[in-house]
């Protein structure tokens, strides 16, 4: 019996040993101050002068060509390599037309439940030589893919080439989903400079707080704790009584 | 014969307040009847013996509760300290890097040896969305774990040509969640080893979206990446196209290629080369699940408790570090 306590003595003191460390290591590291070094590097006129240090030039590692800038601006030697760098093989790629933003969105809860107003903002800049009118219509889905607010047109006007402009709607009907889905669709003319263009949809997911099914699910476990306790004084009594009966 | 009638006379009720009893004298007190439960204990249910089959079933259920247990714990609490402290680290080997000049500006580090899976290459901050993170080479989910990842066959940022960025969306900070937000004009600043560089956005599109013109001689491009859908369940991934607006800087050599690059290095894709440690942390959750049945029969439930809570925690916890390598990289 005591070689059985002994043992089980150490295991727990080298499983706590284990743990103090653990965790210890963990938020030392965590909680260690801000690095001496300022996160700032100077560079002068050239940067590249190919001495085989990383940082005041090219590397050397692999057959890779010399390179070098002057006056920050001329590049010379791996040019093409550079350029031909892949992306993502998928990419259709095209001459920019029109560059599109993702969406900006914000929650406003409402007094009414049923209610509630999910703000959404897109950007778009004509990247085409053409005056180019594009329409935008917004919508917003719950996660059962219900729609919960008319589908909103809006027109962005007339847009001048490099001209960026932002719309902005207000998609009422957010209730009490919680996670919504707010949907775009730009829609740009069919052909710009002799180049067919489709339209373009951007959707993202929010949190939108359920105010009224918090407050619900609050009231129900506050009544359940006073019914519990109610139901407790009468079965205590109960106790007490039977308690009296047997001494 | 005298008749002797002792008459006891009742003291009115103020009197008797006044005249107090001598200590001695009072009566000692009775003992006090135990408290009753605060509930009325229900009567204690005999308990089958399970069959083998009943036996087996119920401690799977129970290895894969602990494991979804320590898998939500891992994604939504864990993992966040985890970033935090890895981020802290990066930034730390980062500023001391440039301080002293050595910070990479190719694939090599400055003793000319292949940069490590990990080693912090630059300082990425986007301000519009309160991103300011230490970036690492490499794509694979673990690098993500630590924050954003530099893919290795691009350019570094601020170089001339194309730079790819990766980033989680949900887990592990969710370093790149707002990356939605940016819109075309917003800026972006990267300090590397070539200095700070900076970027303005060109627009965010989705995989399969047309994509903007390639670049020419002399410019500079970085493409952020991360995974769009509701948090936790991509539906693909998103990309943000910026152009420099800074100064060009030159391209440092780079040995990965496009057609080298691992599968666990590309956008959405899992990592199983660790899969070996996955096998090794779900063993160590069995042999902690038979001691702690073990313990629960001969010594008690409370020691059970004890001892095995934490390290089933720890052991179930490691599992699921494991387990989120295999799952996308930019969860």
């Amino acid at each position: 019996m005591t070689a059985r306590r002994l043992v089980r003595a150490v295991a727990a003191g080298v499983l706590g040993v284990g743990l103090v460390s653990t965790v210890g290591g963990g938020l030392a590291a965590a909680v260690e101050g801000p690095s001496p070094f300022p996160l700032n590097v100077e560079v002068e006129g050239t940067t590249a002068t190919s001495t085989g240090g990383a940082a005041r030039g090219s590397s050397s590692s692999g057959p890779g060509p010399s390179t070098s800038v002057e006056d920050d601006t001329e590049v010379n030697g791996s040019g093409d390599a550079a350029a031909e760098s892949p992306e993502f093989e998928e990419d259709d790629t095209i001459d920019g037309i029109l560059a599109v933003g993702g969406l900006r969105m914000s929650y406003r809860p409402s007094g009414n439940p049923f209610a509630g107003v999910m703000h959404v903002q897109v950007t778009v800049q004509n990247l085409s030589d053409e005056v180019i009118e594009p329409t935008v219509a917004f919508s917003l889905t719950n996660w059962l893919g219900m729609q919960l607010a008319e589908s909103r047109e809006r027109s962005l006007g007339k847009l001048a080439p490099d001209e960026l402009r932002s719309t902005e709607v207000d998609l009422s009907g957010v209730g009490q989903w919680a996670f919504v889905a707010a949907h775009m669709t730009l829609t740009p003319p069919e052909e710009v400079g002799g180049v067919e263009v489709s339209p373009v949809t951007r959707d993202r997911w929010v949190l939108a707080t359920p105010w009224f099914l918090l407050g619900l699910v609050a009231v129900a476990i506050g009544g359940v704790a006073v019914w519990r306790y109610s139901t407790r004084v009468p079965a205590v009594a109960a106790a007490g009584a039977a308690a009296g009966a047997t001494t | 014969m005298t008749l002797l009638i002792e008459e006891k006379i009742e003291p009115s009720p103020p009197e008797r307040s006044r005249r107090r009893a001598p200590k001695d004298a009072r009566a000692p007190k009775p003992p006090k009847p135990p408290k009753p439960p605060r509930r009325v204990p229900r009567p204690r249910k005999a308990s089958r013996p399970l069959t083998p089959m009943q036996a087996t079933l119920r401690m799977v259920s129970a290895l894969l509760a602990i494991l979804l247990l320590g898998m939500t714990l891992y994604l939504m609490v864990f993992s966040r300290l985890t970033h935090v402290i890895a981020q802290d680290r990066l930034n730390d080997q980062l500023r001391e890097q440039l301080s002293e000049g050595t910070a990479p500006v190719s694939e090599g580090t400055f003793e000319d040896v292949l940069l490590q899976d990990g080693a912090p290459v630059a300082q990425l901050r986007i301000p519009q969305i309160g991103v300011d993170e230490t970036v690492a080479e490499g794509t694979t989910s673990g690098v993500l774990m630590s924050g954003p990842g530099h893919r290795r066959d691009t350019m570094l940022p601020g170089q001339f040509g194309t730079s790819v960025v990766m980033g989680r969306a949900a887990a592990f900070g969710g370093p790149f969640g707002r990356l939605q937000e940016l819109q075309p004009g917003d800026k972006i600043s990267v300090v590397t080893g070539q200095g700070e560089h900076v970027y303005e956005v060109i627009g965010v599109r989705y995989a399969g979206d047309p994509a903007p013109a390639p670049i020419t001689f002399g410019e500079g491009r970085l493409v952020l990446v991360t995974a769009r859908g509701p948090a936790f369940l991509p539906s693909g991934a998103l990309r943000v196209d910026a152009e420099l607006v800074s100064d060009v800087q030159a391209p440092g050599t780079r040995a990965t290629t496009h057609a080298g690059l691992p599968k666990a290095a590309q956008e959405l894709q899992g990592d199983a080369s660790h899969l070996w440690a996955l096998v090794f942390a779900l063993q160590a959750l069995v042999l902690v699940e038979i001691g702690a049945v073990w313990t629960y029969r001969n010594i008690g439930a409370r020691q059970t408790w004890i001892v095995f809570l934490p390290v089933g925690l720890l052991a179930s916890l490691a599992a699921a570090d494991q387990l989120t390598r295999l799952l996308p990289n930019l969860l």
